[in-house]
């Protein structure tokens, strides 16, 4: 750079000066590499503010909007799920770095006078990092955030006296939801960055007005310190660990990023809430008090080992070597340590834990590629309910499966309670393999047995090749556009044979005389199995062209109507393809 | 002139007082409104939950609890307002529990053994019944009436955290 220019700049920016500030600050003692772990949280910070200015662009703190926004940040954006990634690792390496910093400043005992303001900035720094990733960790509005919400207000919620204030504060308003995550956002981008860079600024302000000296300096040495200065050697070993640290991070954001679940659901029952690794140990603490003591573990413990260490200076009065700071930090980081493992080792060998994880990572996964067609102007909650890939099954599910259920369900549940399967199975409903089921022996458990229905006899005295001809034919009935297509040979003589053996009670609506129509006991067969049949069994199962006066089945048609409707029959149609129920031979005549 | 100085102090104290109070107490009163915002689940409406013949006894069923929510500035239709647990004792009589654990608001699940809350492992019996872990009482029934061929239920929320039941 030219002279003149860097000395114009000199002059009327100050930035040598202002440099120096940053990077040849007055050190005492020989330059330390524990030194260096708080220079690397302010380049952090600076890596957080970057992305997360980013972030702030694309996302939408509502609980309709926040998960989509993220998702669609990451699946179509070029460099959304590694800027996330860096985000979210960058922050938990802060809460790291916080600590170890905590634990340095206790080692070279700098907590002790005159240095007590630096150690408490020290101790809020550590609390700013993990209150700023706590609050990130709720924004994405995914199953985890929303369950440590509800369980962390609760806790607060436990807290006496001030609980209901506290927890009403913090969800701004009488439930979780939008306001929630509103304040958990302005909270999260303005609140905590002004204090930690106000925490930063402190620090730097102690630091130049204490000097980072040895713990014996008495009040007269601080103010005769100041000969050393950071610059190069401690400069080096602050940018050698900054880089390193975000080195790490680029690395955790590729594999294995930042992680998502699917979108919050209060309806899950099976997710097992654990909150962030950093309280994991308070999660572990808590088990090991009955309900009526859980605030030991919730607020006397925590409380009184927060208030120990911002003391800690005034406890601390001993000059020996092995100093009392030093004891609690080691005690402090070998409780937390193994609480924390002991707690990840214990949900890892869990099974219900297990389970849960990977309920949680299937519905992650589907709810990612479902969102990939776009998320309902209702927000995401219902993205794996809704999706036409899977609401046919829940609706089958919720409305058909409790009667209708597989034909190898057994008579008796798991739990021993009656098995609630009444209507025939309907796997393979529609095909050659269920019509045949059904003229072998229509009283099989898995088909008619439990039904009130009882008139229809097994078919002893057709051949094999008749009952394939008539299996032919009644397969015909169900055919629809795009079906494959029946034998057409087949399908004439068994059409012969229905009209010879069948029409007595299957009769068609054509065939149908008023005094058959008051006895009829059999439905009409014209177009089984197709969607017309099917929809008409479900809206009126009671009509006269079905079972009339024998139907046991509800009808669905105040519950099933337009789409869901047609996503149920979808889903009977889709039966088709499966297994017809095994029936065994039926009893023998009874001459 | 030290007078005049010491005026001065008080004044740049008493101004920029005024102005650093200003912008707190009109911060605080705006973020202190939370309160006023519509929401939550309760409802005094009775809400159709299921058909009573999709209730089997001795098998509990979750049924979600359909309803407006609001939720400040958003009203949304036809959502689920919160979960319970059916349970049938006989052919015209149930009972409904919701699924919000009493000790921290996890969501109970039901298994061999009656009810778990697999956030803290607080045990229930099928009958709804404290058995043990941190859970402070039993789980919360919720008013359930057959109307018809239908379960309906009036649902509601309650405090968390204490032995005795308060609607929250």
């Amino acid at each position: 750079m030219p002279t003149a220019l860097t000395n114009w700049l000199k002059s009327r920016l100050g930035f040598v000066s202002l440099l120096r500030e940053a990077f040849d600050r007055p050190i005492v003692g020989p330059p330390r590499w524990s030194s260096a772990l708080g220079h690397a949280l302010v380049w952090l910070f600076v890596l957080e503010a970057l992305t997360g200015f980013a972030m702030a662009n694309l996302y939408a703190p509502t609980t309709r909007d926040a998960w989509g926004s993220i998702v669609f940040m990451e699946q179509k954006l070029a460099w959304g799920g590694f800027v996330r990634g860096l985000h979210y690792w960058a922050a938990q390496l802060m809460v790291v770095l916080a600590w170890a910093h905590c634990l340095g400043v206790l080692v070279v005992a700098h907590h002790r006078r005159p240095r007590e303001a630096l150690w408490w900035v020290s101790l809020g720094t550590l609390g700013l990092m993990i209150g700023a990733a706590h609050t990130g960790a709720l924004l994405p509005w995914d199953e985890r955030a929303y369950w440590i919400t509800v369980v962390e207000d609760g806790i607060i919620q436990g807290f006496p006296g001030i609980g209901t204030g506290a927890s009403r504060a913090l969800r701004n308003g009488p439930t979780a939801g939008t306001p929630t995550l509103t304040r958990m956002y302005a909270l999260h981008t303005v609140a905590l960055p002004a204090l930690i860079a106000l925490v930063f600024y402190l620090r730097g302000h102690l630091h130049r007005h204490l000097g980072l000296g040895q713990s014996s300096a008495s009040e007269e040495e601080v103010t005769a310190i100041a000969e050393t200065r950071s610059w190069p050697q401690q400069t080096l070993r602050d940018i050698v660990v900054a880089v390193t640290v975000v080195a790490l991070a680029i690395a955790l954001a590729k594999a294995p990023g930042a992680p998502l679940d699917g979108p919050a659901d209060p309806s899950m029952s099976d997710y097992p809430a654990r909150p962030e690794w950093y309280l994991l140990w308070l999660f572990r603490l808590r088990k090991y008090f009955d309900p009526k003591r859980e605030l030991i573990a919730t607020a006397v413990i925590p409380g009184l080992a927060t208030g120990a260490l911002v003391l800690l200076p005034w406890l601390d009065r001993t000059r020996r070597k092995l100093n009392a700071g030093q004891l609690i930090g080691a005690s402090l980081l070998i409780i937390v340590g193994i609480f924390t493992g002991y707690s990840v080792y214990a949900d890892d060998h869990d099974p219900v834990v297990r389970r849960g994880r990977a309920g949680a990572a299937v519905r992650a996964s589907a709810a990612r590629r479902f969102a990939l067609d776009g998320i309902p102007p209702e927000g995401p909650q219902d993205l794996l309910r809704n999706h036409p890939s899977v609401k046919p099954r829940l609706l089958y599910e919720q409305h058909c499966g409790s009667c209708h259920a597989r034909g190898d369900a057994p008579l008796r549940d798991a739990r021993g309670g009656r098995s609630s399967a009444r209507g025939p199975a309907l796997e393979g409903f529609g095909s050659r393999g269920w019509a045949r089921a059904v003229m072998t022996n229509p009283d099989a458990p898995a088909l008619f047995g439990r039904t009130n229905i009882h008139f229809m006899p097994p078919q002893r005295d057709l051949s094999a090749s008749e009952m394939a001809d008539l299996a032919e034919y009644l397969y015909s009935q169900s055919i629809e556009p795009g079906d494959p297509a029946a034998d057409a040979a087949r399908v004439r003589s068994g059409d012969t044979l229905f009209h010879n053996q069948c029409t007595m009670c299957h009769q068609g609506a054509g065939d149908l005389t008023e005094t058959d129509a008051a006895q009829r006991e059999a439905p009409d067969l014209t177009r089984w199995a197709s969607r017309a049949w099917i929809r008409g069994q479900i809206l009126e199962p009671a009509h006269p062209t079905r079972y009339g006066s024998t139907n046991e089945m509800p009808s669905f048609s105040d519950e099933l109507q337009g789409r869901d409707l047609e996503y149920v029959i979808d889903y009977v149609r889709s039966m088709r393809a499966r297994a017809a129920p095994s029936v065994p031979p039926p009893a023998p005549r009874r001459e | 002139m030290t007078e005049r100085r010491r005026v001065l102090k008080v004044l740049t104290g008493m101004g920029g007082a005024a102005i650093v109070g200003t912008g707190v107490v009109t911060t605080g009163a705006l973020m202190a409104q939370g309160e006023r915002r519509p929401g939550g689940g309760a409802t005094e409406a009775w809400k159709r939950v299921a058909r009573l013949d999709a209730l089997e006894q001795g098998r509990p069923l979750k049924v979600a609890v359909i309803g407006n929510v609001e939720d400040a500035w958003i009203r949304t239709e036809e959502q689920r307002i919160g979960n319970v647990w059916l349970l049938r004792d006989g052919p015209r009589a149930v009972r409904a529990f919701s699924t919000v654990c009493p000790h921290l608001g996890c969501s109970i699940d039901a298994d061999d053994h009656g009810f778990i809350c697999k956030c803290h492992d607080s045990h229930f019996t099928s009958a709804g019944a404290r058995v043990d872990g941190p859970s402070p009482r039993g789980m919360d029934p919720i008013e359930a009436r057959v109307e018809g061929e239908y379960v309906e239920v009036r649902y509601k929320r309650f405090r968390l955290g204490t032995s005795t039941r308060t609607e929250a």
